[in-house]
């Protein structure tokens, strides 16, 4: 997207603010006075080693997290919908549950075994097209691919229609086709103005898709453009060991 | 534009949440108590009067209790006679405390007589058992207890003379120390 297509764009997905956040599990210390701002309407990727604290900093985003310092939505106007599309999906491979019967447990208020919402329907069916799983409804999700069930996942964090999407390595299980699906789908966020958080580690992907990278290890080690912050140095410095903040570019 | 302040998970503000709730529950259940609470009249009982259910020996309340019983029976028999009947006439239909049994004997053995038609007398050879009875006869039956030995048949059965020889009224409470048990 070009500079003049973004200014077109009504943006109305909120802006975060990390303010000196801090997370301490136990006495494990998991997030390091991390700062760093979300601008409204952006796709902002997240990368780090694993134990880097990315999920965990998700996790705080969604008040999920005893956090120490300030972290803030700046919404353009009254607090909106945040959706969130979790890393993988636990449950038993034999469950009886459809692609159907999961969407209507996550969308609607009515139990799942009473079938879809007459007013959700049309949604769930339009959200799992988006994804291309139209014709896989009522497959059982314990015999999907771990692709499918990752494109299942982010049709639900499509329903309904988020202002700030946190997507947690949503591309780590899918495949070529699926990756496509995903790409569109942030492109059509994008341009809808919403707020992305996405966590990554496809750094090809992230420098073709995301429009601010921050390098997450414990601390920030760098915030910026893809273009210019993931440089060969910085992603040795981000992968090490011993995480040292004096390689960032804010 | 709003801006919406992401709060800490589990930072003391759940804490006070439930806190606040101990405090509501506790508030409520505390006014209910007061306000459905109603004060304990406690009855003193009279230098000149004994408790039956404290102040009495075993023996004392079993004989007691006896009396109360054959009372009864004591009112029947002087509608259909109008006179008293005798102790012995007591003791012979078997009406407790008269009648001479085993119980009887272990009671402290009292030898009654009827005074005038007024008044039943059992006089305690053993007081440290059971003391002597005296059961007015009147609109208002009652019974007296004389702990003394050697008790002589009152002249004078009004409330005074029996207090001035040693006696004291036997009455029975019904108040709430009759389910729960109070120490004086």
């Amino acid at each position: 997207m070009t500079a003049a297509e973004r200014l077109s764009v009504k943006v109305c997905g909120p802006g975060v603010e990390f303010d000196q956040v801090s997370l301490t599990l136990g006495r494990t210390p998991i997030l390091d006075h991390v700062s760093f701002s979300i601008r409204p309407g952006s796709v902002h990727a997240l990368v780090g080693p694993n134990g880097g604290g990315k999920s965990s900093l998700i996790k705080t985003l969604l008040g999920q997290m005893p956090h120490q310092g300030r972290l803030c939505l700046n919404w353009p106007g009254e607090p909106g919908l945040i959706g969130y599309v979790p890393q993988a999906l636990e449950f038993d491979r034999g469950l009886p549950m459809t692609v159907d019967d999961f969407m209507a447990a996550m969308c609607q208020r009515r139990p799942a075994f009473m079938g879809l919402s007459r007013k959700v329907a049309p949604a769930i069916g339009e959200a799992l097209e988006r994804v291309g799983m139209q014709d896989k409804r009522k497959r059982r999700m314990g015999a999907l691919s771990g692709g499918e069930r990752q494109r299942v996942l982010l049709a639900q964090g499509l329903i309904p229609a988020p202002q700030l999407l946190v997507l947690d390595e949503p591309m780590s299980a899918l495949d070529e086709a699926g990756a496509r699906v995903f790409e569109r789908l942030l492109t059509d966020w994008s341009q809808a103005g919403v707020t992305v958080v996405w966590i990554e580690h496809d750094l090809a992907a992230v420098k073709r898709l995301a429009e601010r990278v921050t390098g997450l290890n414990r601390q920030v080690l760098f915030d910026g453009p893809p273009e210019q912050t993931l440089s060969p140095e910085r992603l040795l410095t981000l992968f090490s060991t011993h995480p040292k903040a004096h390689g960032s570019a804010l | 534009m709003s801006t919406q302040v992401v709060r800490p998970a589990g930072a003391g503000h759940e804490t006070l949440y439930v806190l606040l709730l101990c405090l509501l529950i506790l508030t409520v259940a505390g006014s209910v108590v007061a306000w459905r609470h109603e004060s304990q009249e406690v009855t003193s009982v009279a230098t000149h009067q004994l408790d039956a259910r404290r102040d009495l020996t075993a023996a004392e309340q079993g004989i007691y209790a006896d009396l109360r019983v054959t009372l009864d029976e004591i009112q029947l028999l002087r509608e259909e006679s109008s006179t008293l009947p005798q102790p012995a006439q007591l003791a012979e239909e078997g009406f407790a405390p008269f009648a001479s049994d085993a119980s009887s004997v272990s009671r402290g053995n009292h030898a009654w007589q009827l005074l005038g038609q007024q008044a039943y007398l059992g006089v305690s050879p053993n007081p440290e058992v059971a003391g002597s009875f005296l059961m007015r006869i009147a609109d208002q039956p009652d019974i007296w207890l004389n702990r003394q030995h050697a008790v002589s048949p009152p002249v004078d059965l009004s409330d005074a003379a029996l207090n001035q020889s040693g006696w004291q009224q036997v009455i029975a409470q019904f108040d709430a120390g009759v389910t729960r048990q109070h120490r004086h």
